[in-house]
């Protein structure tokens, strides 16, 4: 608890600093690549017959998916605070390696905890997070995937909370990480809105983002919480926190967790390793219950539907959590008027799932 | 008098230093488990305290950890738990037992009081969920969203769902007065923090139940205080950053985390953490704490050696290096 406290006092105190925001800023803009383009997927939208479909173009940043934005952001805090060591944990591999970008940048020594079968299942991100200097450290307890490797990640920050800074990638976990994350990724709906209104002078009908622990979404959400948008999360059937969880306490939060009737939590199996978290950030718990956000869940198949189309349409490979959301739009967008709009987030790239896309194709690389 | 106040009280008395042992209910099995906690008293362990299993122990090392999951992969649960403690108060009715449990198995029996009944929405299913989603925009169902596709893992598990905090307290209730009438003394939640232990405590005023707490070696003099407002029967000090069964702590280091939880409050004070060896024993219980804690080095000893004989052959070995 003190080294949470420590770290929410120093955020309070940075979030109110302008040279904070403006620093954040400057490399967003100019290392990140921000703002990222708000494009009218015209062809796609030809192809389903209904409202425009519009993707938020976060795969563009650099890395290689929204990720980076939040990682800026705890960085530059990590340094204020005086952190001389960065841990993290990673699934897919996209926060770790946005995170050991950061710490390149920053010249920081970094631990990344991946679970042993993301480890296996990932390799490529491995080997680009070692090639920016980080360890990546396989966690081989429980399930060896995400919800491991969070907790192999606190035990280590347990142990070294005086000098170390947990670069924690999602809306899940203690305070002030929910919030903090969610003011870092907010960025892309405050872009979006401002996009949107040029273009079409006027607010998006729906905005659809998918949904592991939820940071892309709550990122693309946020700006539009207050206006009348209908808004979507779309989680991995087989990972639905929301629609297929209850109640639970585990990594510092209170929210959804998908769980046994003894409260053991269980694993989340999806397709794109990026979704497979058993829980859901409470912010999302909460605008589950307001009824604010409607959350709705794709199939495996249904995501690797949308993400061949997507390749094949607009020449676009998106990552398989993104496609997840295309799958949903895609639906939705069929039974809308074609003067509605939908804004999709398409949170990362798609090439480090070229492997598992093969393979469930049938294809040998 | 409460057992734990009334066990510590005498130790005073008798200017003894306790020892304070912890093993995880269910590990390898019930019975042997029941059988290591029915010899613990008499091998020298004034106050016991049982793991109830939990898949994700992020205050714990892999040693825990392990017996954790396999204890659950013998069917261990919270009410065996319980069944277990009852069993072991048939032959003793003296020594002071608590149990160290993670928040969740908890909070889930407190939220879920009658876990057979099945939750209104979770029939409905639809693969075309765009759909649905529009003509349904006003339905009850809303609220549940639409299109939900369970996934593998909810599928042995649907029954048990509940929805929201709609938490009357009726579980927890429930939970507390069985788990006095079992015979616990009192509860170490690793993971609740004091700022959310209001719950607890409610339900707790109506037992004799004790709230045992963490106090980390990071912990300031303010937050000490605040953690010891509502604490019961000891505070149990951390002597060192990290997890337990890891590396191994120094009894110099914490005299003087020791000394300020002293001037703060009036309870007896256990210390634990990364204490494995006997020689650790003899020299945290001279620093003046009122008790040492041992847990990961017995639950190793189960794991390698399978038998209830080591387990109490080391915790004979640990009773006799205790400061008299």
């Amino acid at each position: 608890m003190p080294a949470v406290l420590e770290l929410s006092a120093a955020y309070e105190k940075a979030k109110k600093d302008r040279k904070f925001w403006q620093e954040f800023d400057y490399y967003m803009q100019y290392y990140v690549g921000r703002p990222s383009p708000l494009y009218l997927a015209s062809r796609l939208t030809a192809k389903i017959g209904g409202a425009k479909i519009y993707l938020k173009r976060d795969e563009l940043n650099h890395t290689g998916s929204h990720k980076i934005n939040n990682c800026i952001g705890q960085i530059l805090l990590a340094k204020r605070m005086g952190k001389k060591r960065i841990i993290a944990e990673t699934g897919a591999g996209q926060h770790g390696v946005a995170t050991a970008t950061v710490c390149a940048l920053f010249s920081l020594p970094c631990v990344v905890y991946m679970g042993a079968k993301d480890v296996e299942r990932q390799s490529p991100n491995v080997f680009r997070m070692k090639l920016l200097g980080a360890e990546v450290r396989p966690v081989e307890t429980g399930s060896q995937s995400l919800k491991n490797a969070i907790n192999e990640a606190m035990r280590d920050w347990i142990k070294n909370a005086r000098d170390t800074y947990y670069l924690l990638g999602t809306v899940a976990g203690p305070h002030p990480y929910p919030t903090m994350v969610r003011d870092f990724h907010a960025i892309i709906g405050r872009e979006a809105k401002r996009q949107f209104k040029k273009v079409e002078r006027k607010l998006p009908d729906v905005l659809v983002a998918c949904i592991g622990g939820g940071s892309n979404a709550i990122g693309l959400f946020h700006p539009f919480l207050k206006d009348k948008v209908r808004i979507f999360g779309v989680e991995a059937a087989g990972a639905a926190s929301i629609n297929a969880g209850s109640t639970a306490v585990l990594h510092g939060n209170k929210t959804f967790f998908l769980q046994d009737e003894d409260g053991q939590i269980q694993d989340a199996h999806s397709i794109s390793a990026g979704l497979d978290y058993p829980g859901i950030g409470p912010e999302h718990a909460y605008l589950h219950e307001t009824k604010r956000v409607e959350y709705v869940s794709a199939t495996d198949e249904e995501a690797l539907e949308a993400f061949q189309l997507l390749c094949k349409i607009e020449g676009i490979i998106p990552a398989l959590e993104s496609s997840h959301a295309i799958a949903f739009a895609c639906k939705l967008a069929k039974k809308m008027k074609k003067n509605q709009s939908i804004i999709v987030n398409l949170s990362g790239r798609g090439d480090k799932d070229i492997t598992t896309v093969a393979k469930h194709l049938g294809v040998r690389l | 008098m409460k057992r734990i106040g009334k066990k510590f009280k005498t130790l005073r008395a008798q200017r003894k230093c306790g020892l304070v042992a912890y093993i995880c209910a269910g590990d390898p099995d019930y019975e042997t488990s029941l059988a290591t906690l029915k010899a613990m008293p008499a091998a020298g362990v004034d106050v016991i305290e049982l793991g109830v299993p939990f898949l994700d122990p992020a205050g714990d090392g892999p040693i825990i950890e392990m017996a954790a999951k396999r204890a659950i992969a013998g069917g261990m649960t919270l009410k065996k738990t319980l069944k277990m403690v009852s069993e072991f108060r048939e032959t003793d009715q003296e020594t002071p037992l608590i149990l160290m449990s993670y928040y969740n198995p908890i909070l889930k029996f407190g939220l879920n009081p009658n876990p057979s009944l099945e939750s209104p929405h979770s029939s409905y299913l639809s693969q075309n969920s765009a759909d649905s989603a529009l003509r349904f925009r006003s339905s009850p169902y809303d609220k549940y969203a639409v299109g939900a596709v369970r996934g593998p893992s909810q599928h042995n598990h649907g029954l048990a769902r509940d929805r929201g905090d709609s938490n009357d307290g009726f579980g927890l209730n429930k939970l507390f007065a069985e788990a006095e009438k079992s015979g616990v003394d009192g509860f170490l939640i690793v993971d609740l923090p004091p700022e959310e232990e209001g719950e607890i405590l409610l339900n707790f005023s109506k037992t004799n139940l004790d709230l045992i707490r963490l106090v980390a070696p990071t912990t300031d003099i303010s937050r000490s205080k605040k953690i010891a407002k509502n604490a019961g029967g000891f505070l149990y000090l951390i002597s060192m950053l990290g997890i337990t069964g890891t590396t191994l702590a120094n009894a110099r280091d914490n005299k003087k985390n020791l000394e300020n939880l002293k001037k703060i409050s009036d309870l007896p004070i256990a210390i634990g953490f990364g204490i494995q060896t006997a020689k650790q024993v003899r020299e945290f219980s001279q620093i003046g704490a009122d008790a040492v804690v041992v847990g990961s080095v017995l639950v190793k000893e189960m794991a390698e050696k399978k038998s209830v004989l080591a387990v109490i052959n080391k915790i004979q070995e640990f009773a006799k290096c205790l400061k008299e």
